[in-house]
């Protein structure tokens, strides 16, 4: 980091904090003002979005190319920079989904007493990836690991119901070949993306039902299942919606803990 | 025109405090996630409360995190929301990557998209082998254009002429053993990946790392991006290397037909 001169508004007083602040907070309003429908804009438009004073953009927006934050092109059009790329690499790389569900797995185990489940879609297949086991004597017991396809079961279906309707279609078309089963799984999966919930009873295994909902990562796509699993004898009416209350609170929560914006 | 990173008609004038706050951001890296505040203040050379109130602010906007409880900073989600923008604004990335996949599960290696900008190159997607040992791809990181295969077939997609200024204004400075950095030499390789199609390469920016790369062409000749397959020197061989210019050659052909039909070209796409 090259060193810089100091200038009045580095003294330390109160006004030079605000001052400092406004700076950087005009850096983050510019790059804020570039959007996947918005990815090149004129120092103009940026002056007049942004209430900034040309002059003074100027030099934010060098400062921002001098770092690789923004690119500028040959027809003075500014663009986000590819060290975004880099940064969104370093971040993804410490998303430990894993260690951000376990509390909430475990607040929903205490608050039912079933056992609580994460998976993920690896390839065209649900995992589970992590579970809380229910104390209760008789209870699901799963394993970490376990495959499933993803039609089979509500995490795999809530994992499905995650991707586009044309991959929806071809993963419907290449793994179900009787037609009104086709049908029905088209018609589950739309159900799961209008309720944000799915439940299934004695699909993966005969002797339990399951409640699941989609977890969401900062760009809203989904990315894991998160399921309250018990034996179907207990799954009564009322319980099936304290599970569908709690696991669907408890995805929203592990999502906005990986910057899920809604 | 070619996207450069300075402005064209004036002197670039810094704003220290925007300046400082940005060289935070250059802090971090996969080998460094993780700063305190002190070692923060050392890297910089800035006193603890300005680099505190620096920090302070990167966090109010959601560019950095601060976990309180272990005193340490991390990126922020803005950093990956900001990233998404510069993904989806990459029309190359959404069209290669179903050749992409198909080029991953034919030859199991990891399969790597990257687009020149300026004088440098950027890896900015990939899928990676489902071997437990392979090299793994940084993203968005500044390569420069003489050194491995994917560098190489986007130097050989630019004009004669442009690859002399090139030349003429980049240092060049060995990776390794086996980086080329005299012209002359650059230059013959430049031709015969011309007269091919593809450039190879062993070890010349990862050490004992290997590579196929092809250029993805528009419909006017210029270089959309570049795939390459990365190989570890303990799994390759000549005949490993030619499955992976095959599938690389195949795959890269189905995305150019999908150009050929199509207008859209991404920023820093200049005609040649």
């Amino acid at each position: 980091m090259p060193a810089q001169p100091q200038t009045a508004a580095e003294s330390g007083d109160r006004n030079a904090v605000r001052y400092k602040g406004e700076a950087i907070a005009r850096a983050a309003r510019v790059l804020a003002l570039f959007g996947p429908t918005r990815r090149e804009r004129t120092l103009a438009e940026l002056a007049e979005a942004s209430g900034v004073p040309k002059a003074t953009l100027r030099g934010i927006l060098d400062t921002l190319v001098g770092h690789g934050l923004l690119a500028v092109d040959g027809a003075a059009r500014y663009r986000l920079g590819y060290a975004w790329l880099r940064l969104g690499d370093v971040r993804r790389n410490q998303l430990n989904i894993r260690e951000s569900a376990l509390p909430v797995m475990r607040q929903i185990r205490d608050a039912i007493d079933e056992t609580v489940i994460l998976s993920l879609k690896v390839g065209e297949r649900r995992v589970h990836l992590d579970y809380v086991e229910s104390t209760q004597s008789i209870r699901r017991i799963t394993q970490i690991g376990h495959e499933a396809p993803l039609h089979v079961g509500a995490a795999g279906s809530v994992l499905l119901a995650g991707l586009s309707e044309a991959e929806i279609d071809a993963y419907m078309g290449r793994t179900i070949t009787a037609d009104d089963a086709r049908d029905a799984g088209r018609r589950f999966v739309a159900a799961i993306k209008r309720d944000g919930y799915a439940v299934v009873s004695g699909a993966v295994n005969a002797q339990t039902a399951a409640v699941a909902a989609p977890v969401q990562d900062h760009s809203g796509r989904i990315i894991a299942a998160l399921t309250i699993s018990c034996p179907r004898e207990r799954f009564t009416r009322d319980l099936e919606s304290r599970c569908i209350a709690l696991v669907t609170g408890g995805a929203r929560q592990l999502s906005r803990t990986l910057g899920y914006a809604p | 025109m070619t996207p450069r990173n300075l402005p064209l008609d004036r002197p670039a004038k810094r704003v220290g405090i925007v300046d400082r706050a940005a060289s935070i951001l250059d802090c971090f890296s996969r080998s460094a996630p993780e700063w305190t505040l002190p070692q923060m203040s050392r890297r910089l050379m800035l006193p603890k409360a300005t680099t505190f109130r620096l920090l302070t602010n990167l966090v109010r906007h959601g560019l950095l995190e601060h976990n309180a409880a272990a005193n340490l900073y991390t990126l922020g989600f803005g950093t990956l929301r900001l990233a998404d923008v510069v993904l989806q604004s990459l029309a190359i990335r959404a069209r290669a990557r179903p050749a992409m996949q198909a080029i991953r599960d034919a030859v199991n290696e990891t399969v790597v998209l990257s687009v020149r900008d300026g004088d440098n190159r950027y890896n900015v997607d990939s899928i990676e082998s489902t071997h437990a040992i392979g090299q793994t791809q940084q993203i968005g990181v500044a390569i420069p254009l003489y050194a491995g295969a994917a560098s190489r077939v986007l130097l050989a997609a630019m004009s004669d002429e442009e690859i002399g200024a090139y030349l003429a204004r980049v240092e060049r400075n060995a990776f390794s053993a086996m980086t080329i950095t005299e012209p002359r030499r650059l230059a013959d390789e430049i031709a015969r990946t011309r007269r091919r199609g593809f450039a190879t390469s062993s070890g010349e920016f990862t050490p004992r790392g290997h590579a196929v790369g092809r250029a993805i062409l528009d419909r006017d000749g210029c270089a959309a991006g570049a795939l390459h397959v990365s190989i570890p020197d303990t799994r390759f061989s000549r005949a490993v290397e030619k499955r992976c210019v095959d599938a690389l050659s195949e795959g890269v052909r189905k995305i150019e037909n999908g150009l050929a039909g199509s207008a859209s070209r991404d920023v820093g796409c200049p005609p040649r």
